[in-house]
Formats: C-alpha cells, sequence, structure tokens
C-alpha cells in the first residue's frame, strides 16, 4: 500500500463527510463505475426476467426479489475499480469484468444469502472483499470498525434504497401518463394493485435505474470504511511523516550541492557585474579635482532630470488612469414619480379619499351571512377581524420600535451630535501628533522658520502643522476626533465655511503629507509662505 | 498532483482563508428526511386538535400551507440556518460568504425547492447538487447560499501522553506541526504497533528506534 498514490487529500473527516467525498469520487469514475456494474447487471436481470415471464408469468415479482438478493454481487467489480483507483492506478472496465468472477468467488454465497439483509453492507463490503478475512477475523475486525461511521452507513443505504425505489417508480409514472388509454391499465402501477400482477412495469423500471444509484451507494460505503481506516491507521500522519523524511534526506544529502551552486552562482553574478560597474566614461581610480566637480555636476542634471521625468510619469499615470479599464459606466435605472404638477393635488386628495373609504369599511359591521348551520361564525369572524386589526397595529409599532435607530437618523444627526461633541473631551493625540496646547511654543512662525534653518525640515513642518490643528481646535472651536485621518480633518473645517482657515489648512495639510509620506524635503518658500500669514489667521489671543 | 477534496473556499476581503465543508446530498436527504416526518406530526397533530369541528379540513390545509412553505425559511433566519433535521444532521445553511443567512435568500432557496422536486421527488435537486463542486441544488446556486458542515465544538477532554517535553532536532513547517501535534494527541486512538511504525518513518532524522522514537516525538 503506497499512501503517497493516495488521489484523496486525507484528513479527519465525519462518517457524512466521508459520504460526500465518496459521491465526488462517484462522479469521478462514474463512466467506468457505472458499466462496471451495469454490463453484468442488465445482462442477469434480462436473464432472471425473461426466465420469470416465460416459467410463472403470474409471479412475475419473483424476479424482483431474485435481483434484489443478487445485487451485493454486482457491487463488487465497481468496488474492486475504486480500490485500485484510490491509489491512482486507473484499471480498464475489460480487465475489471474479465475477473469478474474471482473477484466475486470469496463469500458471495454468504453475501448474496442470510448477510444481503445487513443495513451496513456498503461499509461491511470492503472488509471481506478487500481485506480477505472470515469467521471469528472478521467479527472482531467488524466490531473494532463499526465504532464509528455503521449509523450513516445504515442511513446510507436506507436512502439509496429509497432513491431506487423514487427513481423507479418516477419513470414507471412518466411512462404511464404518456402512455395512450388503451394500454394505460395494463402497465401502470399508479391504477391497479401489486397482487394483480401489473407490478411488471415498475419492476422492469427498477431493472433499468438500478445501475445509475450504485456508484454512489458503493463509493460512499467504502469511503466510510476508508475514512475508518484512516482514523484507526492515522494515514495523515504517515503521509506527512514521509514527507517529512524525505525533505531530511534532501536537506542532508543537498546541502554541499547547494553549497556549491550558490559558490558558482555568486561568482557568475561578480562576474557580471564587474563590467556595468566600469562603463561610465568617467570613472576613473585616479580623479582630479576638476574632474570630481564634474561629477558633482552632472549629479545636479540627474535631479533635474528627475523632475522633469516626474512630470512624465504623472502624465503617464493620468493616462492610465483614463484608460477604460479604470473607467466604469453604468446604466442605472430607478423609478421615480411622473412630473404631472397639475394632477397631483387631486391625486393626493383621492389616496386620502381612499384611505378614508377603507377605514369606514374596516370599522362598519359586516354584513350578515346565512351560514346556517354555524351562526357563532359571525361573531367570530368580527373578532378575528378585530383581532388582526390590533396584530396589525402592534406589529406596526413593535417594529418602529425595533428598528427606531434606523427612522432616528433625522433627529439624531442634529440634536446629538452637538450633545456628544460638548460631552467629549478634546483629543491629544491627532495621528500620531501631540496636539495639546501646553506644549506648543510661544512664538510659532519663529520657531519653525529656526528649525527649518537648523537643517531639521521635519520638525519644521511637523510643529507648523500640529500647531495649526491645536489653534483650530482650541482657538477656532473646532472638533476633531482620534479616528480622523488628515483629509478628514480638513473636510471638518472646509464644511464649516471658514475660507481662510480652510484655505490654510489645505496648503500646511499638503506640505505636511508630502513630507511625512512623500518623503520630500520642502523647500523655503513655501513655509516662509505659511508663516507670514500665520499671524493673519490665528491672530494672537493677547 | 491535484488531490480530490470537497472544501468551500472563502477568501476574506483582509486575505484570509475561510473553509467550509460543503454538505452533500446523503446528508441533506437526511435532514430533509427528520424535517419532512416533523412537518407531517405537526399537520397530524393540527388535523387532530380540529377534528371536532366541520371545518377542519380548511384549518389543516391552512397548516399545511403555512408549514410547507414557511417552515424551512423561519428555522433557517431564526434559528442559525438550521431547521431541526439540519441541527440533527449536524449542517447549516449560510450565505455564499459564509455569512449567516437572511430573509431574502432563504425565502428564495425555498421557494425554488418546487423547481428541484421536478420531475420527481428532488430528483432535479439531486442531479444539481451533484453536478457542481460544492452541492448547491438549484434553490442554492440562484439565491446564493450554501448549506454546509457546522463546525462542532470539540471540548473533549483530551489526555496526553505524559512525557517530558523536548526541543525537535530541526525547524518544522506548520504542516509538520499539525502532524506532530496530531500524533500525539490521537495517541489513545492508534494502536502501539502502528505508532512505532509511524515513529520509525522519522528514523532518520531523529535516530531512535521504536519505543523511544515514539516518545520523543509525542515529546515535542
Amino acid at each position: 500500500m503506497q499512501l503517497d498514490k493516495l488521489c484523496i487529500n486525507t484528513k479527519k473527516r465525519s462518517p457524512w463527510e466521508a459520504i460526500d467525498l465518496g459521491c465526488k469520487l462517484a462522479i469521478n469514475w462514474f463512466k467506468p463505475l457505472f458499466l462496471l456494474y451495469a454490463i453484468p447487471f442488465y445482462i442477469t436481470a434480462s436473464i432472471v426476467s425473461i426466465l420469470c415471464y416465460w416459467l410463472i408469468p403470474e409471479y412475475f415479482w419473483v424476479s424482483f426479489i431474485g435481483m434484489w438478493f443478487l445485487k451485493p454481487i454486482f457491487d463488487r467489480a465497481p468496488l474492486y475499480f475504486a480500490s485500485r483507483a484510490l491509489f491512482s492506478e486507473y484499471l480498464s472496465v475489460k480487465t475489471v469484468l474479465s475477473n469478474l468472477v474471482k473477484i466475486n468467488r470469496f463469500d458471495a454465497i454468504k453475501w448474496i444469502t442470510w448477510r444481503r439483509l445487513s443495513p451496513t453492507r456498503c461499509f461491511d463490503l470492503p472488509i471481506t472483499v478487500l481485506e480477505g478475512l472470515t469467521g471469528s477475523d472478521r467479527s472482531k475486525r467488524l466490531s473494532i470498525m463499526h465504532v464509528r461511521g455503521s449509523g450513516e452507513a445504515i442511513m446510507l443505504s436506507l436512502i439509496c434504497f429509497l432513491s431506487e425505489i423514487l427513481l423507479a417508480g418516477g419513470l414507471d409514472a412518466l411512462i404511464s401518463l404518456l402512455l395512450p388509454e388503451s394500454l394505460y391499465d395494463k402497465y401502470s402501477i399508479l391504477t391497479s394493485d401489486i397482487a394483480g400482477g401489473h407490478f411488471n412495469f415498475f419492476i422492469l423500471s427498477y431493472f433499468f435505474l438500478a445501475p445509475l444509484v450504485s456508484p454512489f451507494f458503493v463509493c460512499s460505503g467504502f469511503m466510510i470504511y476508508i475514512n475508518r481506516r484512516v482514523q484507526l491507521e492515522a494515514w495523515d500522519i504517515d503521509i506527512q511523516f514521509q514527507k517529512m523524511a524525505k525533505k531530511d534526506k534532501y536537506r542532508s544529502t543537498g546541502n554541499l550541492s547547494l553549497t556549491l551552486a550558490s559558490l558558482l552562482l555568486g561568482c557568475a553574478l561578480f562576474s557580471s557585474s564587474t563590467p556595468t560597474l566600469a562603463e561610465p566614461d568617467s570613472f576613473d581610480i585616479h580623479l582630479s579635482v576638476e574632474e570630481f566637480s564634474e561629477i558633482e555636476l552632472e549629479d545636479e542634471v540627474v535631479v533635474e532630470d528627475l523632475s522633469s521625468k516626474r512630470q512624465i510619469y504623472q502624465q503617464a499615470i493620468i493616462e492610465i488612469y483614463e484608460s477604460p479599464d479604470f473607467r466604469q459606466t453604468k446604466e442605472v435605472t430607478k423609478w421615480r414619480w411622473k412630473q404631472s404638477s397639475q394632477n397631483s393635488d387631486s391625486w393626493s386628495d383621492g389616496l386620502l379619499q381612499k384611505i378614508r373609504d377603507f377605514f369606514q369599511k374596516l370599522f362598519e359591521s359586516s354584513p350578515k351571512v346565512d351560514i346556517g348551520e354555524a351562526p357563532d361564525l359571525n361573531i367570530i369572524a368580527v373578532l378575528v377581524k378585530y383581532l388582526l386589526i390590533g396584530a396589525l397595529i402592534t406589529a406596526v409599532v413593535y417594529l418602529l420600535n425595533r428598528y427606531k435607530e434606523n427612522f432616528a437618523f433625522l433627529t439624531r444627526h442634529i440634536q446629538w451630535k452637538r450633545k456628544f461633541r460638548a460631552q467629549q473631551p478634546k483629543p491629544e493625540i491627532l495621528f500620531g501628533l501631540d496636539v495639546t496646547k501646553e506644549n506648543l511654543p510661544e512664538d510659532i512662525p519663529q520657531e519653525v522658520l529656526a528649525l527649518y534653518d537648523q537643517n531639521k525640515p521635519r520638525q519644521a513642518v511637523s510643529l507648523l502643522y500640529r500647531a495649526c490643528l491645536t489653534k483650530l481646535m482650541h482657538q477656532k472651536g473646532f472638533h476633531f476626533y482620534e479616528s480622523q485621518t488628515e483629509g478628514e480633518c480638513l473636510q471638518t473645517v472646509t464644511r464649516s465655511g471658514n475660507q481662510k482657515e480652510s484655505d490654510y489648512l489645505k496648503k500646511i495639510t499638503q506640505l505636511w503629507q508630502s513630507v511625512a509620506y512623500g518623503h520630500t524635503l520642502p523647500n523655503r518658500s513655501p513655509i516662509e509662505e505659511l508663516c507670514l500669514s500665520w499671524q493673519g489667521v490665528f491672530p494672537n489671543e493677547n | 498532483m491535484n488531490l480530490i477534496d470537497v472544501q468551500y473556499r472563502v477568501e476574506t476581503p483582509e486575505g484570509i482563508d475561510l473553509i467550509a465543508k460543503p454538505a452533500g446530498p446523503m446528508v441533506r436527504a437526511a435532514a430533509f428526511g427528520i424535517d419532512i416526518s416533523f412537518r407531517f406530526a405537526i399537520c397530524y397533530a393540527v388535523a387532530l386538535a380540529f377534528d371536532v369541528f366541520d371545518w377542519s379540513i380548511g384549518v389543516v390545509f391552512i397548516t399545511l400551507f403555512v408549514v410547507e412553505w414557511f417552515y424551512p425559511v423561519l428555522f433557517e433566519v431564526l434559528y442559525h440556518g438550521q431547521t431541526p433535521g439540519k441541527k440533527i444532521t449536524g449542517i447549516v445553511v449560510v450565505n455564499d460568504d459564509l455569512t449567516a443567512v437572511s430573509w431574502g435568500p432563504s425565502i428564495i432557496r425555498n421557494l425554488l425547492r418546487t423547481a428541484d422536486f421536478l420531475p420527481f421527488f428532488y430528483i432535479g435537486g439531486l442531479i444539481f447538487s451533484l453536478s457542481n463542486d460544492s452541492f448547491k441544488r438549484l434553490g442554492d446556486l440562484s439565491a446564493g447560499t450554501v448549506v454546509v458542515y457546522k463546525n462542532r465544538d470539540t471540548k473533549k477532554k483530551l489526555t496526553l501522553p505524559k512525557v517530558a517535553p523536548t526541543a525537535p532536532a530541526s525547524a518544522l513547517d506548520l504542516e509538520d506541526q499539525i502532524a506532530i501535534i496530531d500524533f500525539t494527541e490521537r495517541d489513545s486512538e492508534l494502536s502501539q504497533g502502528r505508532k512505532i511504525e509511524l515513529a520509525n518513518i522519522l528514523a532518520p532524522i531523529h535516530g531512535l528506534k521504536d519505543k523511544k522514537a515514539v516518545e520523543h516525538i509525542q515529546s515535542i
């Protein structure tokens, strides 16, 4: 048994999951499984039914019983195929069929006689057929295997038997419905009693359809069996351990070759990379002073190149964004009111009238109906009516109450927010920046420029942005939440309609974002500009 | 090699793979069988209760209608996707993204039960569910639902073998770790002979034999 050749994923499954896997396998191998079952089954069934029809036409149902008892014989060929296919060894239908007698030689008589009534047949069959156990060995093995999965095996047998019967009944009914009336009486099971001998057609449909169900039955039962063995013998662990051992082997033998290979690779890289380093003409070991400055100049050119390239890149990005891949056009159809303004008044009047009529009708005493034997029914009807009205009102009230959050958005937005804002303390940290009033220097513009001149541009911009937010919060009375992002803070200010502040904050935000996230170094001029206008936006409190 | 397996995989927006096990036609047939006997019991009880009145047949028909059309919907939405039959067999109806099923999908999948019933007794549903990967019948396909196994809480107490823990000889992959943990946890399930056999597979790594090998692996 080579577990690494298994074609299923071994893991712990419940018996029901094993049955599902069996169904999947049955679908995968449906053609060979069906042929393996159907060919012997159809041949035997036709012989048996012809014999029965010829010898005992009054007791045709004997053929049904006979075939039913013989069924385990036909299960074996598909089972044999499945047991080989599970380990990726696909036999041809011909080979299995030619071995049919050999497969069936073992224990077949027991299976078609007293063991036929065993409800766990699908589960037990592999134990007999594939392991070849008999007597006490077999019963011992069965008792171990049956700890889990036997209940599901019984259910599986039941479901498969029922579906065979239902399929056969369905086919029979279908054909009976399509038969002309003159023949209808003779063949249908719908109109005649079974004892009368008109059961025949049903039996024939059963013979015809049973091979369709059996692949599922055999495979599912086989999978319950395999699943139990996976559990008992830990096939999944076995497979994984084998893999680990193989990996370890590879590691120990592969180490030497790996180092060799990496050495070779390194050499190759080195030899290929030296010419690229030597390529620039100006690169010389004996650099004179003039040459050195020349190189510096070249570097500056490169920087300018980059900025001009950036524009090209941006252009390219815009072009890509405008390509159809990023553009979606959607056609949205919606219902909306017809625009007929002159009708609207009369229409709403009509609606009101209708509602009034409805309520009038509702509370009018219901017309008396003569019911004869049950005169009390009128009272019941009236009672039921009021009960229903009451239930409706209760339901509406309940629903309004249940989903009141959904309706409250109108009022909540205006009132609660204001209350909420008043209660909430002002945040001390926004996106990692300390925005308390106390930690700010006195003269902000001066401090910012000083920081910039000390070659700390990032700190300068950070201080500026931080100070701006703090002032907006404490001096201008804006409210930010700790969860807000820079963009959302800007939105809050923009929405309030203060043109001056929002413009200012917008400039600072852009600057801050390009410094903090874009890692670009700011020039002095925009910072200077912002510092100059600081006084205008935030005049000194004292 | 592509191993055959029954799996239903959903990737969340966060890039996490959720794996569920779709329930096949057999287990669903069993659940249906249990449900239909419950439904029959309800109708029968109603018929008995109203038997004294002349108009009892009407009540029975109304009950039949309500039970037939709303029994699965009500249970699926209000009872975590499980009708009593599904509860007993341990399966559950969920949306395609494994969230709990709501009114819309549940109603659609149960209305289309009629389509799955055709041509007779769920043969259509059976064929449909066998012909796609996650055993969806027509109603499931149109409502965007899937029937999966419910994860059972395994609160069974594990008795681990008593061994002093040691460190593994080499680094272990996730799969290796799972295998070793399984080996230790299933100590009581496996026979001694089989355990030794399994442990000996790893002999080239730990260099131990038989009983000592078993103990060594369990101690990792």
